[in-house]
């Protein structure tokens, strides 16, 4: 069996011929990192040798504030956006064309205690494409017994430049300790 | 060390029964996710869950559509968690379609945090059904080591067959 990596080898032993398979993992966990009293957060250094990425992570912030996406550092118009948002009450779509990030689909909760955290899955297809623009897939919510919102989204980094960093950017607030995002490669045939 | 994306254990139901659980979760990883493909039968039965079969302590905010009407519910204090309080994927009596649960519980064994779920919720009847996504909460900070799946109704039951298994996910 052709050995695809063994960079990421999560199992011991040896690969010769007659010993237990390798099987390399298809989902590869890349990087941590935990953002505090900061308003952004960045993976940098992306290796290209991954066919999508997926983050998932925890946050809470100083205050109620959106938060918003980035990547490669473009911090001019180069973004759009469309979302279903549901506050518990009312559900509601809308879009936002030509900005400076991907913003309003993570909204940041923000709790004295330890008790309540933001979760968001963020997933960006194709990442390494040097064809087509980056479309990002984000999921996202909080819920404080009472108040809370429910967001699916969908964002656009409008270049054809393979991804090589991603950036969580707050709208002016900062991060709470305990938040963490994690990065993950996936792997292709 | 267990691997980034692994299997930690599947259910596949050998009768109808009204719940079924995962025990003994480890806490080594650090999401969780659950896939369920389930049918049943119990006439508006919704399908629940519990953790560590405790009965505080539950709440939930929904966005969901039925094919015409987009909708946000919550719900608050609740003894049980509840997938969807929308009727459109309550078990049927005779229900031959499946309905697929995918659950990821973030930092299930952190014992700083309460425990944020984000839920995804498929079903299709060709001319019914629905599509959901919810977040949860369970306002404990005790890790998760047991999920209870449950009809919370004893006439209701999920049907022989059904699958759903139960993933780690560990980070960096």
């Amino acid at each position: 069996m052709a050995v695809v990596s063994i960079k990421n080898k999560l199992k011991s032993g040896s690969l010769l011929v007659g010993n237990a398979a390798y099987d390399p993992a298809a989902f590869v966990s890349i990087a941590t990192i935990t953002p505090s009293g900061v308003t952004t957060a960045s993976f940098n250094s992306i290796p290209s040798t991954y066919q999508h990425l997926q983050i998932r992570g925890i946050y809470q912030g100083s205050a109620l504030d959106w938060l918003g996406i980035r990547a490669n550092g473009i911090s001019t118009n180069s973004y759009s956006m469309h979302r279903l948002n549901g506050d518990g009450a009312t559900a509601t779509a809308d879009a936002l064309t030509s900005d400076n990030r991907i913003d309003r689909i993570m909204e940041t909760p923000t709790s004295t205690t330890t008790s309540v955290w933001g979760v968001v899955i963020i997933d960006v297809h194709d990442y390494a494409s040097t064809t087509k623009n980056k479309t990002f897939r984000i999921f996202s919510g909080y819920d404080k017994n009472g108040t809370g919102r429910i967001q699916l989204g969908s964002g656009a980094f409008l270049s054809t430049n393979a991804v090589d960093s991603i950036t969580l950017i707050t709208g002016g607030q900062t991060f709470n300790s305990g938040t963490q995002f994690a990065l993950y490669g996936i792997k292709g045939a | 060390m267990p691997a980034t994306y692994e299997p930690i254990a599947t259910t596949t139901l050998g009768s109808n029964v009204s719940s079924f659980d995962f025990t003994s979760i480890p806490n080594t990883y650090t999401d969780l996710k659950l896939i369920m493909v389930l049918s049943g039968s119990g006439n508006g039965a919704a399908v629940h869950y519990k953790f560590n079969d405790s009965a505080t302590g539950y709440s939930m905010t929904e966005i969901y559509g039925d094919g015409t009407t987009a909708a946000s519910t919550r719900e608050t204090g609740l003894t049980i968690g509840r997938f969807s309080a929308s009727t459109i994927f309550s078990l049927l009596a005779g229900e031959t379609n499946r309905t697929l649960f995918i659950m990821d519980v973030m930092n299930y064994s952190n014992t700083s945090v309460n425990k944020t779920s984000l839920v995804s919720i498929s079903r299709d009847r060709n001319g019914a059904g629905g599509v959901s996504n919810s977040v949860g909460l369970w306002g404990s900070t005790n890790a998760i080591t047991k999920i209870t799946i449950t009809t919370n109704d004893s006439t209701a039951y999920f049907t022989n067959g059904n699958t759903a298994t139960l993933y780690g996910i560990l980070k960096a």
